[in-house]
């Protein structure tokens, strides 16, 4: 038997869950809601981390909603507790304090964990993951009286948390496996510029290259240096692993939810097994541009996918149409975007028009006459509009030199695209 | 829900809906001051929007669904859930433009004077009444408080 009984569980404690609450709450004031969270902390911003340990943001900015967020919007809350299995059949949830709770919908928001490949002496004190706020405190504390870092991973994470380190005055190299930064968002023009920044900032940067080994100092254990495969040694006393994330599936294991590489679900955020719905970096959703589901570990997508849970939760048929990858990110002043097929090389049935004008880089990508993806990086005049494009899937024919020079208007859109944008409600994005 | 809508088909592109915005966003708030040569720079939240002898200028929606909103990483966008006003609370903004790149209508921007807040039509709230709606010579804009 069940100890309690929610209306909504929620499963996960960070942008999904809120973007599912407050989805929920925009449409009933009285169903109950529950929250699991295996981390103690009011719900904050993931982005925000690396800018906490470098002193840019506050902690108590770092949080992503108002501290009475849960009390105002009637949430009861159990943080610091562990979802251990669920059930399915019984529509339970047991959890780490031996409870077991029952739900009549669930969220699955538990989102992911950061990849620790097995590399000797990972373990090490020293070597810190870059995924929670803990992990930033504990860093924070650490390189206090630290000097030479190692991120191993270029990915946005290993970027930000790099750039951080600069900022706290820190000898940073990154290392990366792939031959560019941020290889899975950006194709090799843009990524040699974001490296020439980091460059340019002082930061090494290592390409095609792994990490073999932390080595340690006997006595202590703590980190001495890193050992890469080209073969040199790097003397460092901090080093993160930003590789990447992995969904919690395990979470699902031995039920039939299904999964590919994090939990399947339908554009109405639903699982194969009725009542379960997933969101967030644990769900595999479905983006558009691809015309089939994929992981899009991003906040923003997190948010709407939340959304869009809550809502078909709460008994309205929403649909999931934003789940292609947008990014927007900031390295030592120099804005980088990226949107859809943004990597894509000119062929099969893709257009790649590009610009370049020192460190300004303007790429947008073609398919059948309509936007699928772009990169801006300096000049990013008109993004917001062309992820706009993109999303509503506007002919583009005729304005691709409007967009390469980033001088498009909503003037230049059809007519109908232009009054609609006008006189709608902005209500039917989602 | 409270915003301002565009009238093409009477807008004469005069562009004095910028030219208030401006001087709303100003330190002064006087226009005989905020262009002076050695004033602090200030900034538009309108956009005039021109080809060839057609016009509008387009600012926040508001949007019911506000993508702004679902995409900011640091919780410093809102939409007030009563009024359904969005705005930025520009000391937790970190100045990483994700908002703007959700924008579809592109009307959240990098804030040039600080570049690291956005700014976006906030409807002239200290002021009362919008600016640009209140000044401009052709009922072109003018502002919408419907359910």
């Amino acid at each position: 038997m069940a100890n309690y009984r929610f209306d909504h569980l929620i499963i996960g404690n960070s942008t999904a869950a809120i973007g599912a609450i407050e989805a929920i709450r925009s449409r009933d004031l009285a169903s109950s809601i529950g929250i699991v969270a295996a981390e103690t902390e009011h719900a904050y911003s993931r982005p925000l981390i690396t800018y906490y340990m470098c002193g840019k943001v506050a902690e108590n900015n770092v949080f992503y909603r108002p501290a009475d967020f849960y009390k105002e919007a009637n949430v009861k809350c159990m943080l610091g507790v562990k979802a251990e299995s669920v059930s399915t059949q019984d529509q339970t949830v047991s959890l780490s304090t031996g409870e077991m709770i029952g739900y009549d919908k669930l969220l699955l928001a538990a989102g992911g964990a950061p990849i620790a490949p097995p590399i000797p002496g990972i373990e090490r004190p020293g070597v810190f993951f870059m995924n929670t706020l803990e992990d930033a405190r504990r860093a924070k504390g650490w390189l206090s009286h630290m000097k030479r870092a190692v991120v191993v991973g270029a990915g946005l994470t290993g970027l930000k948390t790099a750039e951080a380190l600069v900022e706290m005055g820190q000898e940073v190299m990154v290392v990366e496996l792939a031959d560019r930064v941020l290889a899975t968002t950006l194709d090799r023009v843009a990524s040699k510029i974001v490296r020439r920044v980091f460059i340019d900032h002082g930061v090494d940067v290592i390409t095609e290259a792994q990490v073999l080994s932390f080595n340690g100092y006997e006595e202590s254990n703590d980190l001495w240096t890193v050992t890469i495969s080209t073969g040199e040694s790097i003397a460092c006393d901090t080093a993160f692993v930003t590789i990447g994330i992995r969904p919690r599936t395990e979470l699902v294991r031995d039920t039939p939810i299904k999964t590919a590489i994090g939990i399947l679900v339908d554009r109405h955020m639903r699982t194969n097994v009725e009542n379960v719905y997933a969101a967030g970096d644990i769900a595999e959703a479905y983006d558009p541009l691809i015309g089939g589901t994929r992981l899009v570990p991003i906040l923003p997508n997190a948010y709407i996918g939340g959304r869009v849970a809550g809502l078909n939760m709460s008994g309205v048929n929403a649909e999931y149409n934003l789940g292609m990858s947008v990014n927007s990110v900031n390295f030592f002043g120099l804005p980088v975007m990226s949107a859809g097929f943004a990597a894509q090389e000119e062929g099969d049935d893709f257009r790649v028009l590009t610009r370049l004008d020192g460190s300004n880089y303007r790429k947008i990508v073609i398919r059948d006459g309509k936007l699928v993806g772009f990169i801006l990086t300096g000049n990013i005049n008109g993004a917001g509009l062309m992820t706009g494009i993109m999303r509503a899937g506007i002919e583009v024919t005729g304005l691709e030199e409007r967009l390469l020079n980033g001088n498009i208007g909503l003037i230049d859109l059809p007519r109908d695209v232009v009054r609609e944008r006008i006189h709608g409600t902005g209500r039917n994005w989602i | 829900m409270v915003r301002i809508r565009a009238v093409p088909e009477v807008c004469i592109g005069c562009g004095l809906c910028r030219v208030w915005c401006k001087v709303e966003h100003s330190e002064s708030k006087n226009i005989y001051k905020a262009f002076k040569p050695n004033a602090p720079e200030t900034v538009s939240c309108v956009e005039l929007e021109e080809a060839g002898c057609e016009s509008f200028a387009l600012q926040c929606r508001h949007c019911e669904e506000p993508l702004c909103v679902y995409g900011c990483i640091t919780g410093a966008m809102t939409k007030d859930p009563t009024t359904g006003i969005v705005s930025v609370d520009r000391s937790r903004c970190v100045g990483c433009w994700t908002c703007v790149l959700m924008c579809p209508n592109g009307a959240v921007k990098p804030d040039t004077r600080h570049g690291r807040a956005v700014t976006k039509c906030d409807l002239c709230r200290e002021r009362g009444f919008p600016s640009c709606v209140e000044h401009c010579p052709n009922d072109a804009l003018i502002l919408e408080d419907a359910e």
